[in-house]
């Protein structure tokens, strides 16, 4: 009796080993290939040195293993420095990539050609992971250009090996092209018309013209100045002339005066200029004295005296993009001013760039 | 060997140090600039250069370096240079003076040592140095270095200039003078307004200026077309200008003469200060442009244009009247052969008669010019009147000339001055004319196809559909109203349109304008690009042309050929032998059918003529026939009837209207009688014709419309009148009464009575009596007696009345209200007696069943009424019916209250 239950127990266990034996002993794991891989040299010139670098493996479809850490072999010929001098980063990495996860900040190791990382499992198949090195003393390319491979590897924390993958990478002469570019010195002027008509002017009111714009741009460091000179008159008095009536309106004062003059209270031609647009730069526009103070009119029955010699009428201290003055010619007459219908002058506008 | 060592060591450590020093690199000036005194392109001109020092050293010359374009003197002479005029805080440049030296783009000038941080400035001052590049930009860089005694770069920069298309501003004013500041006194001497044709009108302008200044002015004079009497818009040129009888103004300035605006004007430069009455003449000419009995008025506008001003016109207008030439008392016998006796041409001066612009266009102008004998011709032209140095030449002798400008250029004024020379070689200069050519564009024209001539209702020329487009040609009495329209596309920008009418042998041939009527006539624009002008034939036969001017906007004048007319005599009735016209004679036209080779009666679903026709005083028939073949039968008193057959047709000299002589014969009862007949029937036609035309107007149905119902209201208001037996001039009081009555009811007195027969004492029914106020005619109230001849009235108490009795036969008598009291109180009754004289009975029977029947229809006149008014109100308007709805509605009113009213009958003891 004791026998065939001895027997029985037996065909048991036999029936039952190969089960258990599945449990028993742990399944054996083939390594695989990483479906993509590719090391990138921030420089490829020959010899050069501190070279950082971004290394990219894409997991394959299916789980080889845990990964533990990552293994670059760098090319023979690339001269390696100590474990501390790899430092990696997960930024900047290329458009679809996923950070290596738990990649280790500094190398583990460096032994001969091969940089370890130690880094977490790549739990997803089919996956980019990069990461990136750079470091003083890191890297330096080998001293000739040439086509170099080498490889990436994944291991199990206990160095199993999980995945692997080559790489190539081309090292060359010099691989830095110099661009060039000269901005020459520039300096625009434009005047939006010809003609100021005033027409018919009057006793008792201030005549405006049509306002004309005078525009500026420049990179002339020191900025700009511009002048006006009319073609009647003297060096010091303008004045609207008629050759019919062989008479002129004359400018009520000076042009060496510094303040604008306001014709409500008298007569005369005068110019007014203001600055109707500071225009983007360093400059900034000035009618101060010297410089156009005479035109800078606040109102609209203000200017200032136009002789035959150029008067400033504005300036700037730094580069301008479109600076724009805006000149309007004013006048009132006396009752007993000739009657014509050919009072004229001409505005000589200018401007200048202080480089 | 061991001694030299050391040398060529020191050697190579001097030529170090030394080439260390001699290319020490040179630094930039804090600041540098070039200002050029004129800034626009191709323009030579002086400068400014001004620069600050970084380095120090011991500065000998400057370089300037003109940017590439630039033109640079090279001679050193042109490169003068000074310090004044500087910008403000800077400092005039040590040593500078002309140039030294001058290389390519590079001017040289000498220059002492400078000092750091100081902005130093000196300006070329000789335009003759330095010319700006051709084309504008911004990309003109030059550069500025100073040099020292080694010629060794001490300090440089370089400098950008900005070029422009234009640098200046033109600033332009006006001072105005004042308009009284001038005289321009227009005045005439010529009297007699309203003017014949053909009469020249002198005028004086007395001008000047009283400006305290010597100015310029323009004396300008305008001329109007003419206004018709009883039209408000200036619609005929009437007046032309008389060619050489413009005066020169002041200093001998010569007048300019527009002929398309109507012009002359002395452009006076430097007229003296206070200077007046200054004169200047001229003479306009009447035409015959228009030939109607009204008067034509026109105006001559003086005025001076000032200095910003212009002066208020002077103005005169004169009228013009047509003055019919004188007809003559008999017409020629026809057939008569006589041959006219050659005349003796009257030698005249020579003299240009007449200047036409005909044509304007972008590049073309054409002036016909009329003279007084056969001349050559030379226009002089240009485009001042002060250079006419363009010729134009016709050497042909003739005394019409038609000249082109050709390759004119546009929109600009041009000038010219005709002179005509003749066979003797003696010669005559016009004044100078101006016109100016149009902007760029395409004259306007006329569409041919449709063009539509009418007179007197009857379509002369119309476009056929679907056939070529050509010129109408028109045979057309003379002096006969006829009216013409067209269609022009381009119609928004024309001005206006003129048309003028030419004798057709205008070229070469002495025509003159006497017998060229009804010209010169403004067209109207009745609908978009639709114009329609009226003209009067001229009175003298020939063939004319008919032109429209048209003037547009841009300043084109196109001629447009019309029409040709042929004018002829009117169709004539003469008395044959004594070649006395036929008054009165009765035309019957009949046009021919080709295809069925008959004549057929013209009525008017053929021809919108009048057929027959009767002649006027001259034997004439004044309606125009269109193109066609006629038959005309001619029939009156005392005459032998006549048939003639005409031919219209469109060959110029073709067609033209009978003159017919009728053979007299002695008096025939059944001539005149049949003549009568037929003129009795005419009547009768003529008649019905009329009614046919009358009844279809839709004013003359308004009017019926409105009679009818005036008609039906008035009956309405009379029969109920009649109904009620108070006449309408007692309206008013018999409802006054009324009121009264009713208001004061309580307080009425019974007024009763009986009506008897006087002649048999038996009461009398039916007897109508009224209740007359006291003193006075008007109707209050009324009644009628019964079978036993009572009645009673309701009376205010303490008024009297007066009882009018009236029943037929009987004779109406009136009592006074206190007899009939008497009466009464004596229980008398009231008589009345039968008619004492002879009354028909038959008359007065009509009479009262009228009456009788008028107020029976009382009510359907009234209905009738209303929805007449209620008709007529809805299709007519309402506010014409209103009257008529409110008589009717007062009427209504009355009515109603009428049929509640009913007298009293008092029972009399």
């Amino acid at each position: 009796m004791k026998i065939r239950s001895l027997a029985k127990l037996l065909i048991f266990f036999l029936i039952l080993t190969p089960f258990l034996a599945v449990f028993i002993y742990p399944a054996k794991v083939e390594a695989g290939t990483f479906s993509q891989t590719y090391v990138r040299l921030d420089r490829v010139k020959a010899a050069a040195t501190n070279v950082s670098g971004l290394v990219c493996a894409q997991t394959p479809s299916s789980d080889s293993g845990t990964e533990g850490k990552v293994l670059v072999t760098f090319p023979t010929g690339f001269t390696l420095g100590i474990a501390t001098t790899f430092d990696s980063s997960i930024t900047n990495l290329p458009s679809g990539a996923t950070a290596w996860p738990s990649i280790s900040a500094k190398a583990s190791d460096v032994t001969g050609q091969v940089v370890t990382f130690t880094s977490a499992d790549l739990t997803a198949t089919s996956t980019l992971y990069c990461f990136r090195w750079s470091g003083t003393g890191s890297v330096q390319n080998p001293s000739a250009a040439n086509n170099l491979s080498g490889s990436i590897a994944t291991q199990t924390g206990a160095s199993v090996a999980v995945d692997s993958g080559n790489y190539a990478v081309s090292v060359i002469a010099d691989d830095q092209i110099s661009v060039t570019a000269t901005v020459p010195l520039i300096f625009t002027l434009a005047l939006s018309d010809v003609s100021m008509p005033l027409g018919s002017l009057s006793t008792s009111t201030v005549t405006s013209s049509t306002s004309r714009t005078l525009s500026i741009g420049t990179n002339a460091a020191a900025g700009w100045i511009a002048w006006v000179k009319g073609a009647n008159g003297s060096s010091t008095v303008g004045s609207l002339h008629s050759t019919v009536a062989n008479a002129d309106i004359s400018a009520p004062d000076s042009c060496a005066n510094n303040t604008p003059t306001d014709l409500t209270s008298t007569t005369g031609y005068v110019l007014d200029v203001d600055i109707t647009t500071d225009g983007g730069g360093t400059g900034t526009i000035t009618q101060a004295s010297n410089f156009g103070a005479e035109y800078a009119g606040s109102n609209s029955t203000s200017g200032g005296s136009v002789c035959t010699d150029l008067q400033p009428i504005a300036a700037s201290n730094g580069t301008t993009d479109g600076d724009l003055l805006t000149l309007t010619a004013r006048a009132k007459v006396t009752a007993t001013q000739a009657a014509a219908s050919d009072y004229a002058d001409t505005l000589t506008v200018i401007a200048t760039g202080r480089f | 060997m061991r001694r030299i060592f050391p040398l060529v060591i020191l050697l190579f450590i001097f030529s170090i140090l030394y080439l260390a020093f001699s290319l020490k690199a040179f630094a930039t000036f804090s600041e540098v600039y070039l200002r050029l005194d004129r800034q626009t392109t191709s323009v030579a001109t002086t400068g400014l250069i001004c620069a600050k020092p970084a380095t120090d050293d011991a500065e000998n010359s400057v370089e300037i370096t003109f940017p590439t374009g630039f033109t640079v003197s090279t001679s050193t002479g042109n490169w003068t240079t000074a310090t004044t005029n500087l910008p403000s805080g800077a400092t005039a440049w040590s040593g500078i003076g002309t140039a030294i030296s001058i290389s390519g783009q590079t001017v040289t000038f000498p220059s002492s040592n400078l000092s750091t941080g100081t902005l130093y400035c000196f300006r070329w001052t000789n335009n003759a140095a330095l010319t700006t590049a051709g084309s504008a930009g911004e990309s003109y860089n030059g550069s500025v270095a100073t040099k020292n005694t080694g010629g060794s770069t001490i300090d440089t920069s370089n400098f950008a200039l900005g070029l422009i298309s234009a640098d200046q501003l033109a600033v332009s004013a006006t001072v105005a003078a004042n308009p009284t500041d001038f005289q321009a006194d227009l005045s005439s001497s010529t009297s007699g307004s309203p003017f014949a044709q053909n009469t020249t009108i002198d005028y004086q302008i007395n001008y000047g200026s009283y400006l305290l200044y010597p100015s310029s002015i323009i004396l300008e004079v305008e001329w109007t077309l003419g206004t018709i009497e009883g039209s408000s818009v200036p619609s005929v040129e009437i007046v032309d200008y008389v060619v050489g009888s413009a005066s020169n103004g002041y200093g001998s300035t010569a007048p300019v003469i527009d002929l398309v605006n109507r012009k002359i004007s002395w452009s006076i430069s430097g007229f003296p200060a206070n200077t007046v009455d200054q004169t200047v003449t001229f003479k306009l000419k009447t035409n015959s442009a228009y030939t109607g009995s009204k008067q034509v008025n026109f105006s001559a506008k003086a005025r001076i244009i000032g200095p910003g001003m212009q002066s208020a016109d002077s103005t005169i207008t004169r009228g013009y009247k047509y003055s019919s030439p004188a007809t003559p008392t008999s017409t020629p016998t026809p057939g008569l052969t006589a041959t006219p006796t050659p005349t003796t041409t009257p030698v005249s001066a020579l003299a240009i008669s007449k200047v036409e612009i005909r044509n304007i266009s972008v590049d073309k102008a054409v002036v016909f010019v009329r003279t007084s004998s056969a001349t050559s011709l030379i226009i002089k032209y240009g485009t001042s009147p002060n250079s006419l140095n363009q010729t134009l030449r016709d050497s042909t002798l003739a005394i019409d000339h038609l000249l082109s400008f050709g390759s004119l250029g546009s929109k600009t004024k041009y000038y010219f001055r005709i002179t005509v020379t003749n066979s003797a070689g003696s010669s005559t200069s016009s004044d100078v004319f101006t016109f100016e050519t149009a902007a760029s564009s395409q004259a306007a024209k006329i569409d041919i196809n449709s063009i539509v001539i009418a007179s007197s209702d009857v379509i002369l020329f119309a476009p056929k559909p679907g056939a070529k487009a050509e010129i109408p040609i028109i045979v057309l009495p003379k002096n006969i109203p006829y009216s013409f329209h067209f269609f022009i596309n381009d119609f928004a920008l024309i001005e206006r349109i003129k048309m003028v009418l030419r004798n057709k042998k205008v070229l070469g041939i002495s025509t003159l304008d006497q017998g060229i009527s009804a010209s010169g006539i403004e067209v109207f624009e009745i609908g978009d690009g639709v114009y329609e002008g009226r003209l009067k034939a001229p009175l003298t036969t020939g063939v004319y042309e008919l032109y429209a001017q048209i003037f547009d906007k841009n300043g084109n004048l196109a001629e447009n050929l019309i029409a040709n007319l042929q004018i002829v005599n009117r169709f004539t009735v003469l008395e044959k032998g004594t070649n006395n016209p036929v008054e009165s004679a009765r035309v019957f036209f009949y046009i021919y059918n080709s295809r069925s080779k008959l004549f057929n009666p013209i009525h008017l679903g053929i021809l919108s003529i009048e057929n027959p026709a009767y002649t006027n005083p001259q034997g004439e028939l004044v309606s125009p026939l269109p193109l066609g073949k006629y038959k005309a039968e001619i029939m009156t008193v005392g005459y032998k009837p006549q048939e003639v057959i005409f031919s219209l047709d469109t060959s110029l000299s073709g067609g033209k209207y009978p003159t017919v002589y009728l053979e007299k014969t002695p008096f025939s009862l059944i001539a005149a009688g049949l003549y009568f007949t037929t003129v009795g029937t005419d009547v009768l036609n003529e008649l019905q014709i009329l009614i046919q035309n009358f009844s279809q107007s839709v004013r003359f149905f308004n009017f019926m419309a409105i009679m009818i119902l005036t008609i039906f209201v008035y009956l309405t208001i009379l029969a109920f009148s009649f109904r009620i037996k108070i006449p309408l001039h007692s309206f008013l009081h018999y409802i006054k009464h009324r009121r009264e009555i009713k208001k004061n009811l309580d307080k009425t007195e019974e007024f009763s009575g009986l009506i008897y027969d006087q002649q048999t004492k038996q009461p009398i029914p039916n007897a109508d009596l009224f209740l007359v106020e006291k003193g006075g005619t008007k109707t209050l109230a009324h009644t009628t007696s019964d079978s036993e001849g009572k009645f009673s009235f309701k009376k205010l108490p303490n008024v009297f009345y007066n009882l009018q009795v009236m029943k037929e036969t009987y004779e109406p008598v009136l009592f006074t209200e206190p007899k009939i009291l008497k009466k009464q109180e004596a229980s008398l009754p009231l008589y009345i007696h039968k008619h004492s004289r002879h009354v028909s009975l038959v008359t007065e029977q009509i009479k009262v069943g009228t009456k009788n029947t008028l107020a029976i229809l009382f009510e359907t006149f009234l209905i009738t009424s209303l929805l007449l008014e209620l008709t007529i109100g809805y299709s007519l308007g309402w506010m014409r019916a209103l009257p008529f709805i409110t008589l009717s509605l007062l009427n209504l009113i009355l009515w109603v209250d009428h049929l509640g009213y009913k007298t009293p009958l008092i029972e009399i003891e």
